[in-house]
């Protein structure tokens, strides 16, 4: 008998026998593995088919069983009649192949969730921004290649032990849970989306009041001046048009600012703004006091709160734009 | 009389004594336990009692590897093998002189 021949007919025999072991994975597996190597053994040094010296596969698993003290007194029952079903037998034959993909699956599940608590946490701290890019990249990179190597090494151990099992089965049931709570939280997310979308359409709008308004354009105003006096040059302008930026760069307004500072020396204080109609919006003029002198700032707003000028000229506010 | 039945009680015993004598692998000692007479022997019931005492650390193990054929795993005594080699021997010799004492009774009767 060829070996390849051999081979096959061991395998066969074994497949029969295995359908009759009513054992967990983790000793089924291994007694398969070692009865391979046993029947190779028996096959090489003999004639007749494996049935024909052996018995039919039934009878070998029983005697197998019952001597090697295999078979438990609890099992039978629904894991018995389980085991032995020929759909469930079927579908476990089925998935068997894909197992080890299903091994780095789980540990990529596991980033995922990793990420998505991150998320949440960064949701509520915005102020971590670029930390958390980095952070992000860490997990990713670390938190991948252990999580995929720590589930791909308890599959294989589940195998063999019967707690690497147990615990195999709970981390595969607790992502499970987790996977499905995240689908269900984005699910929600994207319902509210849409609930949020269709109370914004369906709402009828409520006018802003003046005064309400009155209190936007001062507080644009105000962080406008505020800016400049503690010299953050790049937050003057930050959602404005293309133009108005060109024309009131941070450098141009450093440039202004630091001949004030020249001129009158270290700031100390800006008072409230005078305020004024201008036709196109509102004018804002604060008056800002030196260690050695005093000018005024104007800002000027359009009618949708855009700040369209700035002028710092020397001596009290004026409420006229440029004098 | 059923000789399985028999064999039952005492397999352990004989795997112990053949592995005793030289090692062996699975159908190797299969062979050897026939070829003493236990001809109703079972693979079956010999390959899963090498591996109930191997798991209860009652013996060593290793492979062979064979350019011909198959690998083959041997088995072979430790020391606690060996000691319960003599410890089921006194036992077996202890039941066998009663048995005998028995049946000679009732033969003589």
């Amino acid at each position: 008998m060829s070996s390849s021949s051999i081979e096959q007919a061991v395998r066969a025999y074994v497949a029969s026998v295995e359908q009759f072991l009513v054992l967990s994975d983790a000793d089924r597996g291994e007694i398969i593995a070692d009865l391979e190597q046993h029947l190779r053994e028996v096959s090489a040094e003999g004639e007749g088919s494996l049935e024909d010296r052996l018995g039919p596969p039934a009878a070998y698993a029983a005697e197998l069983l019952a001597s090697a003290g295999l078979r438990s007194e609890g099992s039978g029952g629904l894991v018995e009649y389980l085991q032995r079903n020929r759909f469930v037998r079927w579908a476990r034959s089925f998935v068997a192949p894909y197992v080890p993909g299903w091994w780095l699956l789980r540990g990529l599940l596991v980033v995922v969730i990793g990420l998505e608590l991150l998320n949440v946490v960064h949701v509520h701290r915005p102020h971590w921004t670029h930390h958390f890019t980095i952070l992000v990249c860490a997990w990713i990179f670390i938190g991948g290649v252990l999580a995929v190597s720590m589930s791909v090494r308890l599959g294989r151990a589940a195998r063999k032990h019967v707690i690497a099992s147990v615990l195999s089965a709970l981390a595969t049931v607790s992502i499970a849970v987790l996977a499905t709570a995240s689908l269900i939280n984005l699910w929600g997310v994207a319902y509210k989306g849409r609930l949020d979308s269709y109370l914004l359409e369906t709402s009828t709008p409520q006018p802003i009041t003046s005064a309400e308004w009155s209190l936007v354009q001062r507080s644009v105003a105000d962080g406008v001046a505020d800016a400049i006096s503690s010299e953050r040059f790049d937050d003057v302008l930050t959602v404005e048009e293309p133009y108005v930026r060109a024309e009131l760069s941070a450098q141009k307004v450093s440039v202004v600012w630091s001949s004030a500072l020249r001129a009158n020396g270290a700031f100390t204080y800006r008072g409230p703004p005078v305020r004024a109609a201008t036709p196109a919006g509102d004018l804002f003029d604060y008056p800002m006091i030196f260690q050695h002198g005093r000018a005024h700032l104007q800002v000027s707003l359009d009618s949708r709160g855009r700040v369209t000028g700035l002028v710092l000229r020397p001596g009290p506010p004026t409420g006229q734009f440029g004098k | 009389m059923d000789p399985t039945q028999l064999l039952k009680g005492v397999l352990d015993l004989a795997v112990l004594a053949v592995l005793a004598e030289e090692d062996g692998y699975g159908y190797d000692v299969v062979r050897r336990l026939r070829a003493a007479g236990l001809e109703e022997v079972g693979d079956a019931s010999v390959y899963g009692t090498l591996r109930r005492l191997f798991q209860q650390g009652k013996l060593t193990s290793y492979v062979v590897p064979s350019d011909e054929g198959p690998h083959r795993k041997y088995y072979g005594l430790n020391r606690a093998g060996y000691d319960l080699l003599a410890d089921g021997g006194k036992q077996w010799e202890e039941f066998a002189r009663s048995m005998r004492s028995l049946l000679r009774k009732g033969r003589d009767a």
